[in-house]
Protein backbone atom coordinates (compact mmCIF):
# COMPACT_ATOMS: atom_id res chain seq x y z
CA UNK A 1 0.00 0.00 0.00
CA UNK A 2 1.42 3.39 -1.09
CA UNK A 3 0.66 6.95 -0.26
CA UNK A 4 -0.52 7.63 -3.59
CA UNK A 5 -0.82 11.49 -3.93
CA UNK A 6 2.66 13.25 -5.23
CA UNK A 7 4.85 15.13 -3.37
CA UNK A 8 4.31 17.93 -6.09
CA UNK A 9 0.69 17.48 -6.00
CA UNK A 10 0.82 18.19 -2.44
CA UNK A 11 3.11 20.89 -2.18
CA UNK A 12 1.08 22.82 -4.63
CA UNK A 13 -2.09 21.82 -2.78
CA UNK A 14 -0.30 22.91 0.73
CA UNK A 15 0.65 26.36 -1.07
CA UNK A 16 -2.35 27.41 -2.33
CA UNK A 17 -4.25 26.54 0.91
CA UNK A 18 -4.69 28.52 4.59
CA UNK A 19 -5.15 26.98 7.99
CA UNK A 20 -8.06 24.61 7.06
CA UNK A 21 -6.35 23.98 3.60
CA UNK A 22 -3.51 22.40 5.26
CA UNK A 23 -5.96 20.18 7.55
CA UNK A 24 -7.59 19.25 4.35
CA UNK A 25 -4.84 18.45 2.42
CA UNK A 26 -3.28 16.19 5.39
CA UNK A 27 -6.86 14.37 5.76
CA UNK A 28 -6.73 13.92 2.35
CA UNK A 29 -3.62 12.07 2.03
CA UNK A 30 -4.63 10.16 5.27
CA UNK A 31 -8.27 9.12 3.53
CA UNK A 32 -6.81 7.66 0.25
CA UNK A 33 -3.89 5.97 2.16
CA UNK A 34 -5.86 3.79 4.91
CA UNK A 35 -4.81 6.20 7.52
CA UNK A 36 -7.32 7.00 10.29
CA UNK A 37 -5.36 10.22 12.40
CA UNK A 38 -2.88 12.48 12.28
CA UNK A 39 -1.73 14.94 14.47
CA UNK A 40 1.04 17.45 14.23
CA UNK A 41 2.41 20.06 16.84
CA UNK A 42 5.27 22.92 16.39
CA UNK A 43 6.90 25.37 18.60
CA UNK A 44 9.17 28.31 17.73
CA UNK A 45 12.10 29.42 20.96
CA UNK A 46 10.90 32.79 19.29
CA UNK A 47 7.22 32.60 20.32
CA UNK A 48 5.92 34.74 23.37
CA UNK A 49 6.44 32.46 26.11
CA UNK A 50 2.86 32.38 26.72
CA UNK A 51 1.38 31.43 23.10
CA UNK A 52 0.61 27.98 22.82
CA UNK A 53 2.09 25.89 20.44
CA UNK A 54 0.82 25.22 17.10
CA UNK A 55 -2.07 21.99 16.74
CA UNK A 56 -3.46 20.98 13.52
CA UNK A 57 -5.35 17.28 14.21
CA UNK A 58 -8.36 15.25 13.26
CA UNK A 59 -8.99 12.90 16.40
CA UNK A 60 -12.58 12.80 17.88
CA UNK A 61 -13.43 15.11 20.17
CA UNK A 62 -14.11 12.50 22.24
CA UNK A 63 -10.51 11.81 22.54
CA UNK A 64 -9.89 15.39 22.63
CA UNK A 65 -11.67 15.96 25.76
CA UNK A 66 -10.51 13.19 27.17
CA UNK A 67 -7.16 14.67 26.67
CA UNK A 68 -7.11 18.09 28.10
CA UNK A 69 -9.72 16.76 31.07
CA UNK A 70 -6.74 14.05 31.89
CA UNK A 71 -4.37 17.27 31.28
CA UNK A 72 -2.39 14.31 29.28
CA UNK A 73 0.01 17.07 27.89
CA UNK A 74 1.87 16.76 31.31
CA UNK A 75 2.66 12.68 29.77
CA UNK A 76 2.18 12.43 26.35
CA UNK A 77 5.26 10.60 25.24
CA UNK A 78 5.04 11.77 21.34
CA UNK A 79 5.31 15.09 23.24
CA UNK A 80 7.52 14.62 25.24
CA UNK A 81 10.01 12.44 23.14
CA UNK A 82 9.32 13.80 19.76
CA UNK A 83 11.02 17.48 20.04
CA UNK A 84 13.99 15.75 21.78
CA UNK A 85 14.50 12.77 18.98
CA UNK A 86 15.78 12.71 15.35
CA UNK A 87 14.62 9.16 14.58
CA UNK A 88 11.44 8.33 13.88
CA UNK A 89 9.36 7.19 17.07
CA UNK A 90 7.14 3.92 16.18
CA UNK A 91 4.67 4.04 18.83
CA UNK A 92 4.57 0.35 19.80
CA UNK A 93 8.74 0.98 21.00
CA UNK A 94 7.39 4.14 22.82
CA UNK A 95 4.82 1.98 24.37
CA UNK A 96 7.74 -0.35 25.91
CA UNK A 97 8.92 2.36 27.86
CA UNK A 98 6.82 2.69 30.64
CA UNK A 99 3.22 1.90 32.45
CA UNK A 100 2.44 4.95 31.95
CA UNK A 101 3.39 5.53 28.12
CA UNK A 102 1.24 1.64 27.78
CA UNK A 103 -1.52 3.14 30.05
CA UNK A 104 -2.12 6.71 27.32
CA UNK A 105 -1.74 4.42 24.27
CA UNK A 106 -4.60 2.31 25.28
CA UNK A 107 -6.53 4.93 26.21
CA UNK A 108 -6.02 6.55 22.67
CA UNK A 109 -6.73 3.58 20.95
CA UNK A 110 -9.66 2.93 22.84
CA UNK A 111 -10.64 6.59 21.83
CA UNK A 112 -10.08 5.90 17.90
CA UNK A 113 -6.65 7.03 17.83
CA UNK A 114 -5.32 3.60 16.39
CA UNK A 115 -3.61 0.59 17.50
CA UNK A 116 -0.50 1.93 15.63
CA UNK A 117 1.33 4.80 14.57
CA UNK A 118 4.34 7.13 14.16
CA UNK A 119 5.83 10.04 14.69
CA UNK A 120 8.11 11.96 12.89
CA UNK A 121 10.85 14.40 14.62
CA UNK A 122 10.89 18.13 12.05
CA UNK A 123 13.87 20.59 12.68
CA UNK A 124 13.70 23.53 11.26
CA UNK A 125 16.66 26.07 10.52
CA UNK A 126 15.82 28.72 12.72
CA UNK A 127 15.87 26.65 16.03
CA UNK A 128 11.69 25.68 15.05
CA UNK A 129 10.95 22.18 15.82
CA UNK A 130 7.63 20.39 14.82
CA UNK A 131 6.39 16.74 15.29
CA UNK A 132 3.89 15.05 12.55
CA UNK A 133 2.09 11.78 13.64
CA UNK A 134 0.09 9.19 11.89
CA UNK A 135 -1.78 6.66 13.32
CA UNK A 136 -4.76 3.79 12.34
CA UNK A 137 -6.55 0.56 13.15
CA UNK A 138 -4.20 -1.80 11.24
CA UNK A 139 -2.46 -5.47 11.80
CA UNK A 140 1.44 -5.15 12.91
CA UNK A 141 3.03 -6.87 10.21
CA UNK A 142 1.39 -4.52 7.68
CA UNK A 143 1.66 -1.36 9.33
CA UNK A 144 5.91 -2.78 9.22
CA UNK A 145 5.09 -3.10 5.82
CA UNK A 146 2.99 0.11 5.43
CA UNK A 147 6.16 2.37 7.12
CA UNK A 148 9.12 0.79 4.55
CA UNK A 149 7.44 1.63 1.93
CA UNK A 150 6.54 5.28 2.76
CA UNK A 151 8.46 6.43 5.32
CA UNK A 152 10.90 8.77 3.56
CA UNK A 153 7.55 9.99 1.37
CA UNK A 154 5.96 10.72 5.12
CA UNK A 155 9.22 12.55 5.94
CA UNK A 156 8.75 14.98 2.96
CA UNK A 157 4.88 15.51 3.42
CA UNK A 158 6.03 16.53 7.70
CA UNK A 159 8.94 18.42 6.00
CA UNK A 160 6.77 20.22 3.66
CA UNK A 161 3.62 21.11 6.43
CA UNK A 162 6.27 22.25 8.66
CA UNK A 163 7.71 25.18 6.48
CA UNK A 164 4.48 25.81 5.30
CA UNK A 165 2.75 26.33 8.77
CA UNK A 166 6.22 28.63 9.99
CA UNK A 167 6.44 30.34 7.02
CA UNK A 168 2.67 31.92 7.81
CA UNK A 169 2.52 31.51 11.60
CA UNK A 170 5.62 32.20 13.06
CA UNK A 171 8.22 35.03 13.52
CA UNK A 172 11.50 33.76 11.96
CA UNK A 173 14.85 34.56 12.18
CA UNK A 174 15.45 37.44 9.60
CA UNK A 175 12.46 39.45 12.43
CA UNK A 176 15.49 39.38 14.92
CA UNK A 177 18.50 41.97 14.39
CA UNK A 178 20.22 41.36 17.50
CA UNK A 179 23.35 44.07 17.90
CA UNK A 180 26.63 43.34 18.48
CA UNK A 181 26.70 44.51 22.35
CA UNK A 182 23.65 42.64 22.82
CA UNK A 183 25.17 39.31 21.46
CA UNK A 184 28.12 39.68 23.56
CA UNK A 185 26.47 40.67 26.59
CA UNK A 186 24.11 37.43 26.51
CA UNK A 187 27.28 35.38 25.67
CA UNK A 188 28.96 36.06 29.01
CA UNK A 189 25.47 35.89 30.77
CA UNK A 190 25.24 32.44 29.18
CA UNK A 191 28.88 31.88 31.10
CA UNK A 192 27.64 32.78 33.71
CA UNK A 193 29.29 35.88 34.31
CA UNK A 194 27.70 38.19 36.53
CA UNK A 195 26.84 41.91 35.19
CA UNK A 196 29.22 43.59 37.16
CA UNK A 197 31.49 41.04 35.36
CA UNK A 198 30.05 41.47 32.32
CA UNK A 199 30.90 45.31 32.70
CA UNK A 200 34.44 44.80 33.88
CA UNK A 201 35.23 42.57 30.71
CA UNK A 202 33.61 44.28 28.23
CA UNK A 203 34.80 47.86 29.79
CA UNK A 204 31.08 49.32 30.39
CA UNK A 205 29.28 50.15 32.85
CA UNK A 206 26.59 47.86 34.97
CA UNK A 207 24.11 50.42 33.88
CA UNK A 208 24.99 49.94 30.31
CA UNK A 209 25.06 45.94 30.38
CA UNK A 210 21.25 46.28 31.89
CA UNK A 211 20.03 48.29 28.89
CA UNK A 212 21.98 45.67 26.34
CA UNK A 213 20.19 43.20 28.58
CA UNK A 214 17.05 44.49 28.55
CA UNK A 215 16.88 45.81 25.08
CA UNK A 216 17.99 41.94 24.32
CA UNK A 217 15.16 40.20 26.08
CA UNK A 218 12.79 42.39 24.45
CA UNK A 219 13.91 41.71 21.07
CA UNK A 220 13.75 38.15 21.81
CA UNK A 221 10.58 38.24 23.10
CA UNK A 222 11.62 36.62 27.05
CA UNK A 223 10.13 36.59 30.29
CA UNK A 224 13.70 37.59 32.10
CA UNK A 225 17.59 37.56 31.68
CA UNK A 226 17.85 33.61 31.84
CA UNK A 227 15.26 32.91 29.41
CA UNK A 228 16.44 35.80 27.07
CA UNK A 229 20.02 33.56 27.26
CA UNK A 230 18.01 30.44 26.42
CA UNK A 231 16.14 31.61 23.55
CA UNK A 232 19.51 32.84 22.19
CA UNK A 233 21.45 29.59 22.50
CA UNK A 234 18.40 27.72 20.96
CA UNK A 235 18.27 29.89 17.85
CA UNK A 236 22.14 29.31 17.81
CA UNK A 237 22.68 33.30 18.10
CA UNK A 238 25.32 32.42 21.10
CA UNK A 239 26.79 29.23 21.60
CA UNK A 240 28.08 29.23 25.55
CA UNK A 241 31.40 27.10 25.41
CA UNK A 242 31.52 26.22 29.09
CA UNK A 243 30.61 22.56 29.56
CA UNK A 244 29.37 20.55 32.19
CA UNK A 245 28.90 16.89 32.74
CA UNK B 1 27.96 -3.24 18.12
CA UNK B 2 26.40 -0.04 17.37
CA UNK B 3 24.64 2.12 19.85
CA UNK B 4 22.59 5.18 18.68
CA UNK B 5 22.58 7.98 21.90
CA UNK B 6 20.67 10.83 21.51
CA UNK B 7 22.57 13.89 23.03
CA UNK B 8 18.96 15.07 24.85
CA UNK B 9 18.08 11.69 26.15
CA UNK B 10 21.59 10.82 27.12
CA UNK B 11 21.16 10.02 30.99
CA UNK B 12 23.28 7.13 31.81
CA UNK B 13 25.83 8.00 28.72
CA UNK B 14 28.01 10.07 29.90
CA UNK B 15 30.96 8.46 30.48
CA UNK B 16 30.56 6.83 27.01
CA UNK B 17 30.14 10.35 25.42
CA UNK B 18 33.11 12.09 27.79
CA UNK B 19 34.87 8.90 26.23
CA UNK B 20 33.78 10.17 22.81
CA UNK B 21 34.55 13.79 23.28
CA UNK B 22 38.17 12.65 24.12
CA UNK B 23 38.97 10.66 21.23
CA UNK B 24 37.98 13.02 18.80
CA UNK B 25 40.69 15.28 20.55
CA UNK B 26 42.88 12.20 20.32
CA UNK B 27 42.37 12.17 16.66
CA UNK B 28 41.17 15.37 15.50
CA UNK B 29 43.33 17.76 17.52
CA UNK B 30 46.57 15.48 18.11
CA UNK B 31 46.68 12.59 15.51
CA UNK B 32 45.15 15.11 12.45
CA UNK B 33 46.16 18.66 13.45
CA UNK B 34 42.82 19.80 12.68
CA UNK B 35 41.58 23.16 13.66
CA UNK B 36 39.04 21.94 16.37
CA UNK B 37 38.55 23.30 20.24
CA UNK B 38 39.90 21.36 23.00
CA UNK B 39 39.22 21.92 26.31
CA UNK B 40 40.03 19.52 29.44
CA UNK B 41 41.30 17.78 26.90
CA UNK B 42 37.88 17.22 25.34
CA UNK B 43 36.92 18.26 21.48
CA UNK B 44 33.44 19.73 22.12
CA UNK B 45 31.79 22.26 19.37
CA UNK B 46 28.71 24.34 19.26
CA UNK B 47 26.96 21.29 16.82
CA UNK B 48 27.63 19.35 19.93
CA UNK B 49 24.61 22.06 21.93
CA UNK B 50 22.04 20.69 18.54
CA UNK B 51 20.93 17.74 20.28
CA UNK B 52 22.60 15.81 17.66
CA UNK B 53 22.13 11.85 17.47
CA UNK B 54 25.78 10.03 18.24
CA UNK B 55 26.64 6.80 16.82
CA UNK B 56 29.13 4.51 19.19
CA UNK B 57 30.82 1.32 18.33
CA UNK B 58 31.40 -0.26 21.81
CA UNK B 59 33.13 -3.44 22.08
CA UNK B 60 31.94 -6.51 23.85
CA UNK B 61 33.97 -5.94 26.81
CA UNK B 62 31.97 -2.28 27.14
CA UNK B 63 35.25 0.19 25.80
CA UNK B 64 33.87 2.98 23.14
CA UNK B 65 35.93 1.94 19.67
CA UNK B 66 35.04 4.85 17.52
CA UNK B 67 32.03 7.15 16.92
CA UNK B 68 30.43 9.54 14.63
CA UNK B 69 27.55 12.07 15.08
CA UNK B 70 24.54 12.99 12.89
CA UNK B 71 22.52 15.92 12.43
CA UNK B 72 19.42 16.42 10.00
CA UNK B 73 20.37 19.00 7.01
CA UNK B 74 17.13 20.76 7.99
CA UNK B 75 18.30 22.60 10.85
CA UNK B 76 21.87 23.92 11.86
CA UNK B 77 24.38 21.83 10.36
CA UNK B 78 28.65 21.89 9.67
CA UNK B 79 28.14 21.70 5.53
CA UNK B 80 25.53 24.66 5.87
CA UNK B 81 26.70 26.98 8.71
CA UNK B 82 31.11 26.24 8.96
CA UNK B 83 31.81 24.97 5.16
CA UNK B 84 29.69 27.30 2.90
CA UNK B 85 32.61 27.72 0.44
CA UNK B 86 32.59 23.81 -0.26
CA UNK B 87 29.11 24.20 -1.97
CA UNK B 88 29.99 26.47 -4.44
CA UNK B 89 27.37 26.89 -7.27
CA UNK B 90 26.12 23.35 -6.07
CA UNK B 91 23.68 25.13 -3.59
CA UNK B 92 22.77 24.64 -0.27
CA UNK B 93 22.35 20.38 0.90
CA UNK B 94 19.05 20.85 2.97
CA UNK B 95 16.69 17.67 2.98
CA UNK B 96 14.50 15.96 5.25
CA UNK B 97 16.37 12.58 3.28
CA UNK B 98 19.74 14.00 4.37
CA UNK B 99 21.63 13.53 7.39
CA UNK B 100 25.02 15.13 8.15
CA UNK B 101 27.19 13.17 9.32
CA UNK B 102 30.52 14.73 11.09
CA UNK B 103 33.51 13.56 13.20
CA UNK B 104 33.91 9.54 12.28
CA UNK B 105 36.41 8.58 14.19
CA UNK B 106 37.86 5.33 15.09
CA UNK B 107 40.06 4.27 18.22
CA UNK B 108 43.03 2.63 16.47
CA UNK B 109 44.86 1.46 19.02
CA UNK B 110 41.86 -0.69 20.74
CA UNK B 111 40.30 -1.82 17.27
CA UNK B 112 42.48 -4.79 16.16
CA UNK B 113 40.21 -6.45 14.25
CA UNK B 114 39.96 -5.80 10.05
CA UNK B 115 37.23 -7.04 7.69
CA UNK B 116 37.64 -8.84 4.67
CA UNK B 117 38.39 -5.55 2.55
CA UNK B 118 41.19 -4.67 5.47
CA UNK B 119 39.72 -2.33 6.92
CA UNK B 120 39.22 -1.98 10.68
CA UNK B 121 36.28 -3.83 11.61
CA UNK B 122 35.18 -0.63 13.78
CA UNK B 123 35.36 1.42 10.87
CA UNK B 124 32.83 -1.07 8.48
CA UNK B 125 31.11 -1.73 11.49
CA UNK B 126 30.22 2.41 11.75
CA UNK B 127 29.77 2.62 7.84
CA UNK B 128 26.90 0.02 8.53
CA UNK B 129 25.22 1.25 11.46
CA UNK B 130 25.12 4.75 9.75
CA UNK B 131 23.57 3.36 6.64
CA UNK B 132 21.31 0.82 9.08
CA UNK B 133 19.60 3.85 10.69
CA UNK B 134 18.89 5.80 7.45
CA UNK B 135 16.93 2.76 6.53
CA UNK B 136 15.62 3.23 9.90
CA UNK B 137 14.93 6.81 9.64
CA UNK B 138 13.60 7.21 5.87
CA UNK B 139 16.54 8.81 4.40
CA UNK B 140 17.69 8.84 0.94
CA UNK B 141 21.31 9.89 1.47
CA UNK B 142 23.94 11.06 4.30
CA UNK B 143 26.35 13.75 3.44
CA UNK B 144 29.86 14.62 4.86
CA UNK B 145 32.80 16.92 4.30
CA UNK B 146 36.11 14.69 4.95
CA UNK B 147 39.77 14.78 3.91
CA UNK B 148 41.38 12.40 1.14
CA UNK B 149 42.46 9.73 3.83
CA UNK B 150 39.03 9.48 4.76
CA UNK B 151 37.92 9.55 1.13
CA UNK B 152 40.65 6.64 0.50
CA UNK B 153 38.50 4.72 3.73
CA UNK B 154 35.19 5.01 2.20
CA UNK B 155 36.30 3.83 -1.43
CA UNK B 156 37.60 0.32 -0.28
CA UNK B 157 34.38 0.43 1.94
CA UNK B 158 32.97 0.80 -1.65
CA UNK B 159 30.08 3.35 -0.66
CA UNK B 160 29.44 4.93 -4.10
CA UNK B 161 30.18 8.89 -3.68
CA UNK B 162 28.92 11.50 -5.85
CA UNK B 163 31.56 14.32 -4.67
CA UNK B 164 29.09 18.11 -4.68
CA UNK B 165 30.53 21.47 -5.11
CA UNK B 166 34.27 22.41 -5.21
CA UNK B 167 37.15 20.43 -2.91
CA UNK B 168 38.61 23.17 -1.25
CA UNK B 169 42.15 23.34 0.79
CA UNK B 170 40.87 24.50 4.76
CA UNK B 171 43.77 24.84 6.73
CA UNK B 172 46.29 22.26 6.22
CA UNK B 173 43.42 19.82 5.02
CA UNK B 174 42.06 18.75 1.49
CA UNK B 175 38.63 18.93 2.39
CA UNK B 176 35.41 17.17 0.04
CA UNK B 177 32.05 17.41 0.39
CA UNK B 178 30.17 13.96 -0.41
CA UNK B 179 26.87 12.86 -0.89
CA UNK B 180 26.37 9.03 -0.27
CA UNK B 181 23.49 7.81 -1.45
CA UNK B 182 21.06 5.02 0.87
CA UNK B 183 19.59 2.31 -1.14
CA UNK B 184 19.91 -1.63 -0.97
CA UNK B 185 22.29 -1.37 -3.98
CA UNK B 186 24.95 0.20 -1.81
CA UNK B 187 23.85 -1.73 1.00
CA UNK B 188 24.44 -5.09 0.21
CA UNK B 189 28.28 -3.53 -1.83
CA UNK B 190 28.81 -2.83 1.71
CA UNK B 191 28.19 -6.02 3.46
CA UNK B 192 30.07 -7.74 0.54
CA UNK B 193 33.40 -6.30 0.78
CA UNK B 194 33.21 -6.19 4.32
CA UNK B 195 31.65 -9.55 5.08
CA UNK B 196 29.03 -8.37 7.52
CA UNK B 197 25.93 -9.45 6.88
CA UNK B 198 23.79 -9.45 10.32
CA UNK B 199 22.66 -6.00 11.50
CA UNK B 200 25.16 -4.34 13.51
CA UNK B 201 22.65 -1.96 15.70
CA UNK B 202 22.33 -2.81 19.27
CA UNK B 203 18.20 -3.87 19.83
CA UNK B 204 17.04 -1.28 22.00
CA UNK B 205 17.55 1.48 19.11
CA UNK B 206 14.10 2.76 20.33
CA UNK B 207 12.70 2.85 16.35
CA UNK B 208 14.53 -0.87 16.24
CA UNK B 209 10.56 -2.31 15.19
CA UNK B 210 11.12 -0.36 12.16
CA UNK B 211 13.75 -2.43 10.98
CA UNK B 212 11.16 -5.24 10.27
Amino acid sequence: MQIRRSLEVILREFEEGNETGEVSVIQKICDESNLKHFSYVAVSPLAAQNSKPHILHNYSPEWERCYWENNFLEIDPVLKLGFKSLMPLDWRSVRQISATNNDFFNQANELGVGNVGITIPIRGPNGDKGILSFSTHEKESYWDMYLKENLPHINLIAYHLHRIVQQTNMPSMADIKMGRRELEVLQWLARGKSKQDVADILGISVHTVKTYTESARFRLNALNTTHAVSKAISLSLIHPTHWSY
Amino acid sequence: MIYIVQKDQSDGWEKYLREMHALRSAIFSDRLGWEVKVRDGLEIDEFDNQNPLYVLSIGDDGQLLGSLRLLPTTGPNMLEDVFPVLLGDHGSVRSPLIWEASRFCVATHRSKEFSRNMLSHVTSELLIGLFEIGKLAGLSAVVGVHDANFKRILQRAGWREEIIGTPTRIGKVKAFAGLFPIDDVELQKLRDNSGIYQSVLNSNVHASRLAA
